[in-house]
């Protein structure tokens, strides 16, 4: 029998400062919802589309980007790439009739824990409440 | 198309250059041919009309080391403009004949008046095609893209060859996309899912753009493989996202995607659509000069960023 659905969420978090936000919410024991697996990247310039559509391929129910702050990127300017890029490839997906709630960006620093539990809490909500994605879902037998 | 056989009959003669790539008839009525001249004697067949569709910037990656002019629409002159810009193209070795094109011909929208299976006499003038017994305003039978030209003061070439009878004002682009934009994700989704069934990644749309030159293409890439084999709606999406998205910024528009797809899937919404998302979000136009910086390439401190998600404050 089928388990009950619950959402898939694909992080993709920098690793200067979404990922130590991450962890010290992990070390100050914070609670937020377990529905979301984390992928550390060396900073958000390193997101191409296709880290995103494969997540999407293999059956994520929404993805997240997360990055330094402008300004307070380890790399400089990696987010400035990265948000001029993200919000083309927002634009071009949602114009394909993608749910545009199921992808987002946010800036999170590495001390700002509190700041990723409410958005971790607030899109695993949204997810729940939007359903299974389906438009590039790839049926079980087949690997992206 | 006497002016510009001439032309190119006297810069080979001159040695000015050693090849042209131009048109000329082919096999198929109401398409003209690329072909590619190397002595002044050939350059009699070359000739311009509303029927040369190929963008001919294609062809001049990868030429010898050598001078070689090139016939070249707006459309095609901004996509050279492109190549130039991201170092594809040595300009000393180009010799640029723009002609001063502002319209084709659409076979499509010809064909709903005019049967166009065999070879027919026929003439443009004062904005009108005189074709068998009737005379079609050129304003119904213009391709789409012509009407919203963003390529008509392109100044960059090095000789402009006048060509006549065109439509010369700028009309605003078709309202499509307003309409599009009022439907649901869901039937967006539909209509797309739908167009792309039919996809059977032949990758015409990538091998007729220009811009495509990756010599190892994404797609062609088997370890890892990021573009799926298997033909099917969601894959074949996938692999025109990925297209759309490495074309951002260096599109010029010029439509040869939609052209060359067998499966009639209509590539220049997408085009359109990016086009108009970079040009209204980052006030940008891809190659009106050929050393403008890449769109994908830079970034400025003022990029919008409304669409970075902030959770509700409780």
């Amino acid at each position: 029998m089928r388990p009950k659905w619950t959402p898939k969420i694909v992080g993709f978090f920098c690793q200067w400062c979404s990922y130590l936000s991450a962890d010290l919410a992990g070390i100050n024991r914070l609670i937020y919802p377990s529905n979301i697996r984390i992928i550390r990247i060396p900073c958000t310039g390193r997101i191409d589309p296709q880290f995103v559509l494969r997540a999407l391929m293999n059956g994520a129910d929404g993805v997240l980007v997360s990055g330094c702050h402008i300004g307070d990127c380890h790399y400089s300017a990696g987010n400035k790439y990265a948000r001029r890029r993200i919000q083309v490839f927002k634009d071009l997906l949602d114009f394909m009739g993608f749910e545009p709630e199921r992808f987002i960006m946010t800036w999170i620093s590495a001390a700002e824990s509190n700041d990723l539990v409410k958005v971790l809490t607030s899109f695993t909500t949204i997810i729940t409440e939007l359903g299974p994605q389906t438009q590039f879902t790839l049926s079980d037998t087949r690997s992206a | 198309m006497k002016i510009l056989a001439d032309k190119i009959g006297e810069l080979l003669k001159n040695k000015t250059v050693d090849a042209v790539w131009g048109y000329c008839e082919g096999t198929q009525p109401f398409m003209m041919t690329p072909t590619y001249v190397e002595s002044a004697a050939s350059a009699a067949k070359l000739t311009f009309n509303h029927f040369c569709y190929h963008n001919l910037a294609n062809y001049l990656r990868d030429l010898p080391d050598q001078k070689t002019a090139v016939v070249l629409k707006r459309c095609d002159l901004a996509a050279v403009n492109i190549l130039l810009s991201e170092g594809q193209l040595k300009r000393e070795n180009l010799y640029l004949l723009a002609m001063d094109c502002s319209s084709l011909i659409d076979q499509d929208k010809l064909a709903q008046h005019v049967s166009l299976d065999q070879k027919e006499n026929w003439m443009v003038k004062n904005g009108k095609i005189y074709i068998k017994d009737q005379s079609i305003e050129l304003e119904k039978i213009v391709y789409n893209k012509c009407f919203s030209c963003s390529y008509q003061e392109l100044d960059n070439y090095d000789e402009l060859i006048p060509f006549p009878d065109g439509i010369k004002k700028a009309q605003p682009e078709d309202d499509w996309l307003t309409e599009y934009e009022s439907k649901s994700a869901t039937e967006r989704n539909a209509e797309w899912a739908a167009l792309f069934e039919g996809c059977i990644q032949c990758f015409a749309c990538r091998q007729v753009c220009p811009m495509c030159y990756c010599r190892t293409c994404i797609a062609d890439k088997s370890s890892p493989r990021f573009i799926p084999k298997t033909i099917g709606a969601k894959e074949n999406m996938v692999w025109q996202i990925t297209r759309i998205m490495h074309l951002v910024g260096r599109c010029t528009g010029c439509g040869e995607c939609e052209r060359a797809c067998p499966m009639k899937i209509p590539l220049s919404r997408l085009t359109q659509k990016m086009r108009r998302v970079v040009k209204e979000r980052y006030n940008f136009t891809p190659g009106l000069t050929d050393d403008a910086a890449m769109f994908w390439g830079s970034y400025d401190d003022d990029d919008p960023e409304d669409f970075i998600f902030h959770p509700e404050k409780k």
